[in-house]
């Protein structure tokens, strides 16, 4: 009996032990990666001024910092920040959405929604792909008559 | 007895689930694992920094192409790297980096290398 009980309490501690694996891992299973969506920003207020950086590898060790990248434009300017999280170019350059959640003192909770995209840009595609037809059978209007050097 | 069998049994197969989930990872995660192995740049300069240059790409972006002259030359790769937060230090970086050659024969020479912008 009482080397069950030991072999109970054995088991339970590896089952706390796994469980806070088990835990932490899914933690960060829900929080790395993308998955197409990202509902809550991390960054932070006081991240406005940050930098992000690609890290310097095994071989060249050469670390590369995205803004202001490559020089500062123009290049008399020192420096040029971006004051506001949403407009920072990158966050253009593919669709998604996001949510910024920031706590004032005082005031509560502020959230703001942006959504990014190229908002009828693929119809603007299409037209500007299409053409009339500035000739047909019935009527023998040549492209290169009234149009020279312009074929469709 | 049975009921120490079965209760062994049941440690092993949650001790065996916690390891596979531990070491498992989602495949978004994948690309990041990768680029710890190696460089986001090789070892050519811009010519008009003087060192390599990332290039921002979305970060939705997986794979680039990269064109050279000759035979299985010109090829798509993975585009593992991405730009993240962590300061990677004050100093003691860099090597020696190429020039681009007078007659480039790989689109890697010119010192410009895609990195994917964060999320």
């Amino acid at each position: 009996m009482r080397r069950f009980v030991f072999t109970t309490c054995v088991y339970s501690v590896l089952i706390a032990i796994v469980w806070q694996l088990v835990s932490t891992a899914t933690c960060h299973a829900d929080h790395a990666g993308w998955d197409g969506k990202r509902r809550i920003s991390y960054q932070q207020q006081k991240d406005l001024f940050y930098n992000y950086y690609a890290q310097p590898g095994p071989f060249y060790n050469t670390p590369s910092e995205m803004y202001i990248s490559p020089v500062p434009t123009p290049a008399h300017v020192g420096h040029t920040y971006t004051t506001y999280q949403p407009f920072m170019p990158h966050e253009y350059t593919y669709r998604h959405q996001r949510s910024y959640y920031t706590y004032n003192r005082g005031a509560g909770w502020t959230r703001t929604n942006v959504r990014y995209g190229t908002f009828g840009n693929s119809l603007r595609g299409f037209w500007s792909d299409w053409h009339y037809p500035m000739s047909n059978n019935i009527t023998a209007v040549h492209n290169d008559f009234y149009y020279p050097g312009q074929r469709w | 007895m049975k009921r120490r069998i079965v209760l062994g049994l049941l440690a092993s197969v949650v001790i065996a689930l916690a390891v596979a989930e531990t070491f498992a990872a989602a495949p978004v995660v994948w690309p990041v694992r990768r680029a710890r192995y190696y460089d986001w740049n090789k070892p050519y300069a811009h010519t008009a920094y003087g060192q390599p240059v990332s290039l921002v790409v979305p970060p939705t972006a997986t794979m680039q192409t990269n064109w050279g002259w000759g035979v299985g030359s010109s090829r798509l790769e993975r585009l593992d790297h991405q730009f993240n937060r962590n300061y990677p230090g004050g100093g003691g970086f860099g090597g020696a980096t190429r020039t681009t050659p007078y007659w480039p024969s790989d689109t890697t020479q010119f010192g410009v290398y895609n990195v994917r912008g964060p999320w």
